[in-house]
């Protein structure tokens, strides 16, 4: 029903908050995108987010990612719950089949990143609890690894073999079908 | 050098990341996967390995429920047959959380779907609808169960078969659902009923107004009209597509064809079987997420009638939307030593994820589950039950608790 769009940020212009990532750089974001985050919900709830919240563990490259995850799905949730900051599944499913479709392709081209990235998004999805953005980054990873060899895998991550020949052969024998 | 210290990047990463994140990526991968990547560090094997992980990752075939069929009173006995190289069972196996209870005599397991057990009990089916058998619906693994009321179909006799078939998929729904399919008399009408936990209600009988309309023009109801028998319950079932799959018999035209019912009873497709000179089935399954059926096989000289069974030939539907089957492996009762489906051998299961195939084969008068792996021809013996024959359930653990199952004994 509701344009989904841009409507959101000035109707929620009067609460704003900072984030501020571990190499200083902040960031003002409504806090309709902020509360995405389980993690600044509960500062907000807990009324410590005055002068900023401080993401030591998430750098300006990665936390500029993630506000551009949140700002477009917080957008599915405003349209719906007008200046409601809460983001339920209810209201998800409310909204326009075209707008689920963008908001699908939109997920697809976040996603469209190398494997460090990747991974410091699942860390910042982590630490902040987004859990959309954790499901859509861990399937992302989960997508890219299944039907890979042991091999394949330390090659892609770069993870050292710290198994005894005699385990891993141990390990091959028990699960020698996984191997067919 | 960039790429340099892209790889150096790239491993810093992987190390950092948290376990929790780490189960959750594998949780999303299939089990063959998971297995193969106990290999990949100490670390990887560690987390696969941990019983706190268990209940996130995916899992497979642990082994079988027995129910004693040789007697008169055949019915759940409360073993469970584990694969070799499984440790204990997973579960109590005599479900006693549900036996004690009072009003649940003569269980009856009827099967099992990714994780839920789904039991008959009370008295036998007979011509009257008001003592139809009731149902229990149980995790093994949680010790949660719900009572599910009879199907209340009009038809209850066992000789005209009555089937019920559970649908579980926790990935799709919180859920369960129970398909009834009856029927009046040999070659007769077909009645089907369906039950819900969302709604805890049978489909009524204004559904089956429903039923009759689209049985009039569809090949299902065509099927029904020139006669149709259900396959014997040792044909199994199978969950594929969110679809229950079982073998009716069209008894006039000697052909089996397999009925897909979808949740609510309504049946979706009716898939063909692979060519042959003998359009008849033997098993149904389902392995590694795609549908598989079993058919005797035969080799001999074209059309004579020198054609002599030699074994059985597993088939594979590679691509669902076009039913189109591919033949996967033919095993020779020669290699069985030389058992014969069905007087000596009956099929039991297909492994979900494996190429693994098993059997109860009967030698010496003794019943004996063995497994034969289509990939290296290799036959195992997994357990002797004696002489008396056993019906076996397959069990894949659902290790989380549910809210459709709301008693906790």
């Amino acid at each position: 029903m509701a344009s989904a769009g841009s409507g959101d940020e000035k109707a929620a212009a009067a609460a704003m908050i900072t984030l501020i990532s571990s190499d200083n750089e902040k960031f003002e974001v409504t806090e309709a995108t902020a509360t995405l985050s389980q993690t600044i919900r509960h500062m907000i709830e807990d009324g410590c987010t005055d002068g900023g919240v401080p993401l030591p563990n998430v750098t300006s490259k990665i936390l500029a990612r993630v506000i551009e995850y949140c700002k477009k799905h917080a957008t599915a949730a405003a349209g719906e719950e007008g200046s409601s900051s809460s983001f339920s599944d209810a209201a998800f499913l409310e909204v326009d089949r075209a707008f689920l479709e963008e908001l699908e392709e939109f997920d697809d081209a976040f996603l469209e990143v190398d494997r460090a990235t990747l991974f410091d998004l699942i860390l910042a999805a982590n630490y902040l609890d987004i859990k959309g953005l954790l499901n859509l980054t861990c399937q992302k990873v989960a997508d890219s690894v299944k039907g890979k060899t042991p091999e394949q895998i330390r090659e892609m991550y770069n993870i050292v073999n710290d198994l005894t020949p005699e385990e891993e052969a141990e390990i091959r024998r028990e699960t020698q079908w996984a191997f067919e | 050098m960039e790429g340099g210290r892209n790889a150096e990047k790239v491993a810093a990463a992987a190390d950092s990341l948290p376990d929790d994140a780490l189960v959750d990526i594998l949780s999303r991968v299939p089990v063959r996967s998971t297995n193969r990547f106990k290999c990949v560090s100490k670390h990887w094997r560690g987390l696969i390995a941990d019983p706190l992980h268990r209940k996130r990752l995916p899992q497979t075939l642990e082994g079988f429920f027995c129910s004693d069929e040789s007697g008169s009173s055949a019915g759940f006995d409360g073993r469970f047959i584990s694969l070799p190289g499984r440790s204990a069972p997973p579960v109590d196996p005599s479900v006693s959380f549900l036996t004690k209870l009072p009003g649940i005599e003569n269980l009856r397991l009827l099967g099992s779907c990714n994780g839920l057990l789904l039991f008959e009990h009370g008295s036998e089916h007979g011509s009257n609808p008001d003592t139809a058998p009731a149902y229990a619906v149980c995790n093994p693994a949680t010790e949660e169960w719900v009572a599910v009321p009879s199907a209340g179909c009009p038809y209850p006799d066992p000789q005209f078969g009555a089937r019920t078939y559970l649908i579980f998929d926790p990935a799709v729904s919180p859920h369960f659902h129970l398909v009834h399919v009856c029927q009046e008399d040999y070659l007769g009408e077909i009645e089907v009923r369906a039950y819900s936990s969302e709604t805890n209600l049978w489909s009524e009988s204004d559904c089956g107004g429903d039923w009759k309309q689209w049985r009039k023009g569809d090949e299902w109801g065509q099927l029904v009209r020139a006669g149709v028998v259900p396959k014997s319950k040792s044909a199994n079932s199978a969950f594929v597509n969110g679809m229950v799959h079982f073998i009716v018999s069209s008894a006039r035209r000697n052909v089996d064809v397999i009925v897909a019912m979808d949740r609510e009873g309504k049946a979706c497709r009716i898939i063909r079987l692979p060519d042959g000179s003998f359009c008849t089935a033997l098993f149904v399954g389902q392995s590694q997420g795609r549908l598989h059926c079993m058919r005797t096989h035969f080799e001999g000289e074209g059309n004579s009638s020198q054609v002599t069974e030699t074994g059985i030939s597993v088939w594979v539907l590679e691509d669902y939307d076009a039913g189109q089957w591919v033949l996967k492996h033919i095993v020779k009762f020669s290699e069985l030593g030389e058992m014969h489906c069905p007087s000596s051998c009956h099929l039991v299961t297909i492994h979900p994820d494996r190429d693994l195939v098993f059997f109860l084969q009967l030698r010496d008068s003794i019943w004996e589950l063995i497994s034969y792996d289509m990939d290296s021809k290799e036959v195992h013996a997994c357990h002797t039950f004696g002489n008396a024959y056993c019906s076996l359930t397959p069990y894949i653990p659902f290790l989380s608790e549910s809210s459709v199952l709301p008693n906790k004994h």
